[in-house]
């Protein structure tokens, strides 16, 4: 792939926009963007966009899924047990 | 109780077998989602019909149902019902879904309707209708009791045969099996299998925000089911009327539904669906149904979206750009993660898409969009409603309740990533677990206050004691300026009916032949009254709510 092809030019764009979206978020509320979904989801769009390897996009894909999860199950959790309380 | 649930099982055994009847012959095989649906449009149109007629009781609802039922049977209609083959289905999603629908029908035996709103709006309007077997009867005082009221139809029929309200959760429950066999639907449009399907459509039954609202007599839930069925009638390639029927039954549920149109008319340019012709016939009264409370407003107070647009009101009226870009930055900022308050069916500051939904959702569908072209469309129109919703709505806490139909999608795209990707199933599983214990107990009805309902017999179960509502009488005037808990004072069985008084001045009147007086909150003129009232020996303080009438 040459950097004149299509999709050469459509996947450095979107690889472009998403990371402007993770700058954008990052601006927005510097301190909480480890939590900013957006943000995280926008990272991984341009780690897709980029058209790595089957391997490497399994890795990127389950790696956000499992930050997003721990990160959901771990603040949710307290709340939850104390309901049972 | 006996006479009740025999004409409760011929009125649901017609409705079901109509459904089913009509389904078939709009769709090859019939389908689970088209027949649930059409179940509930039948539902809703018998309610209106016999509410409209003033024969929203048990005897002629009864009598009907085994009426229609005999017909269908002369039909040979019941010879059509497909063989349930459990084997055919998945094996873990089917012990899995079994397991819910226990857990969800243990919930309804247990709790007792407790959210304020539904206290206050919703709910008188039910125990009205079933008291006086019509549809023209009081509303109550809340302002925002002339909202529409298709999804307290549903909850209506749930109540009319047994005279009680221990069963009327089974109306948001099954809007939740709605919700979930949409996103099964919507799951098989994009190519994924039998069994992923049907994890698309338990990650839907446990997203904690519809899940709540089905337990708790709220109707937001039921407008994301409605919604999401429509877009999966589009994508499906269903007859345009039975989308569009689907639609007007949600606008007829809460005006939000109307706000997601943008997007659901993007799925549905374009697409060739069945033949028309025989969904044609259940689009007429789906019409009326959705029509229904709107022409009654423009009748009763010259608006038909009243009391949005009202001096002083909560509710937007109006398209805002503004509002869009501001709760969109909550949603982003605050609210996805639903960290910032405990889960319950209100969503206080909430999305409540729970973890399968927005963790492994959201990632599947960046991931899917990549790699499946069938995902653009809907994700863009998904993301078009939810845009015009937010546009159409305040930025109060609340408004991810509006937003419910969106995890429909991301549970398709959370099955297709379990499915996809090597590894991912285990933290679905993970997830699972996360949203099945978050949906075990709202915040607002905590283990203490399951247990103070479980310990009451399921005739008198009720949340009274937690609102501060007991009062004697049979007889009572409830006065109040707008809100409270007036619900509860009619009994779960409907055995006492109320006097509602907003106008401080008919207080005195109001109160000769009642026994009681109940308030709710009370503005500086009707508190005036009632300390009058106090102060001239009519009035005895039982607590800070309720009043002895003295003789």
């Amino acid at each position: 792939v040459t950097s004149t092809e299509p999709a050469f030019r459509r996947r450095t764009w979107t690889a472009a926009a998403a990371l402007a979206v993770v700058a954008w978020r990052i601006a927005l509320e510097p301190r909480s963007a480890w939590r900013d979904v957006p943000a995280l989801l926008a990272v991984l769009g341009s780690v897709l966009a980029l058209d790595p390897s089957a391997s490497r996009r399994r890795l990127a894909v389950l790696s956000g899924a499992a930050y997003l999860v721990g990160l959901y199950v771990a603040r949710q959790s307290p709340r939850i047990l104390e309901l049972f309380r | 109780v006996i006479g009740g649930l025999l004409a409760m099982g011929a009125a649901n055994a017609a409705v079901t077998l109509g459904a089913w009847s009509l389904a078939r012959r709009m769709v090859p095989g019939g389908g689970l989602l088209e027949t649930l649906f059409l179940r509930l449009l039948l539902i809703s149109m018998s309610v209106l019909a016999f509410g409209a007629a003033g024969l929203l009781s048990p005897l002629p609802l009864g009598i009907a149902g085994i009426l229609a039922l005999a017909f269908l049977i002369r039909c040979g209609e019941h010879r059509t019902l497909p063989r349930l083959d459990l084997r055919s289905l998945p094996r873990g999603p089917l012990l899995l879904a079994g397991a819910l629908l226990l857990r969800l029908a243990l919930q309804a035996w247990f709790f007792a309707p407790y959210t304020t709103d539904v206290l206050s709006y919703h709910l008188p309007k039910v125990a009205e209708w079933v008291r006086s077997g019509s549809l023209f009867a009081p509303r109550g005082i809340d302002d925002h009791a002339a909202l529409p009221a298709g999804f307290e139809r549903v909850e209506a029929w749930w109540t009319v045969f047994l005279h009680h309200d221990v069963l009327i959760e089974f109306a948001g429950i099954e809007f939740l099996v709605l919700a979930a066999l949409a996103g099964r639907s919507i799951a098989r449009s994009l190519g994924l299998g039998e069994r992923d399907s049907w994890i698309a459509a338990l990650v839907v039954a446990l997203v904690p925000g519809l899940h709540h609202q089905a337990t708790a007599c709220m109707n937001d839930g039921a407008v994301a089911a409605l919604v999401g069925a429509t877009a999966a009638f589009l994508m499906a390639g269903r007859p345009w009327p039975l989308a569009l029927a689907a639609f007007a039954l949600g606008v007829g549920v809460k005006p939000t539904a109307a706000f997601a149109a943008p997007g659901l008319l993007w799925l549905a340019w374009r697409r060739t669906g069945t033949s028309t012709r025989p969904a044609l016939g259940v689009l007429l009264p789906a019409l009326v149904l959705g029509a229904w409370d709107y022409v009654r407003n423009a009748i009763e107070f010259g608006s038909p979206l009243h009391p949005a647009g009202t001096p002083g009101g909560a509710l937007q009226s109006s398209v805002s750009l503004m509002s869009l870009v501001r709760n969109a930055g909550l949603l982003f900022r605050d609210r996805l993660l639903d960290d910032a308050a405990p889960l319950g069916p209100h969503l206080d500051h909430l999305a409540g898409w729970g973890a399968p939904a927005l963790a492994l959702g959201w990632v599947g569908l960046v991931a899917a969009l990549f790699e499946d072209r069938r995902w653009r469309r809907p994700a863009a129109a998904f993301t078009l409603s939810a845009a015009t919703v937010l546009a159409c709505v305040s930025g109060d806490a609340w408004f991810g309740r509006f937003l419910l139909f969106v995890p429909v999608l991301l549970a398709a795209s959370a099955a297709r990533l379990a499915s996809t990707v090597p590894g991912a199933r285990p933290l679905l599983i993970l997830a699972l677990i996360s949203a099945a214990a978050g949906t075990f107990l709202p915040y607002d009805l905590p283990r203490s206050g399951v247990e103070a309902l479980a310990s009451q017999s399921w005739r008198e179960r009720t949340t009274v004691p937690r609102f501060g509502a007991e009062l004697p009488g049979e007889r009572p005037v409830y006065l109040a300026q707008n809100r409270g808990p007036a619900y509860l004072l009619y009994r779960p069985d409907f055995s006492r009916g109320l006097v509602y008084v907003q106008d401080p001045r008919e207080l005195a009147g109001a109160l000769r032949g009642a026994d009681a007086l109940f308030t709710g909150p009370l503005s500086a003129e009707q508190q005036q009254e009632v300390e009058r009232l106090v102060r001239s020996g009519v009035l005895q303080p039982l607590s800070e709510k309720a009043y002895r009438i003295l003789p």
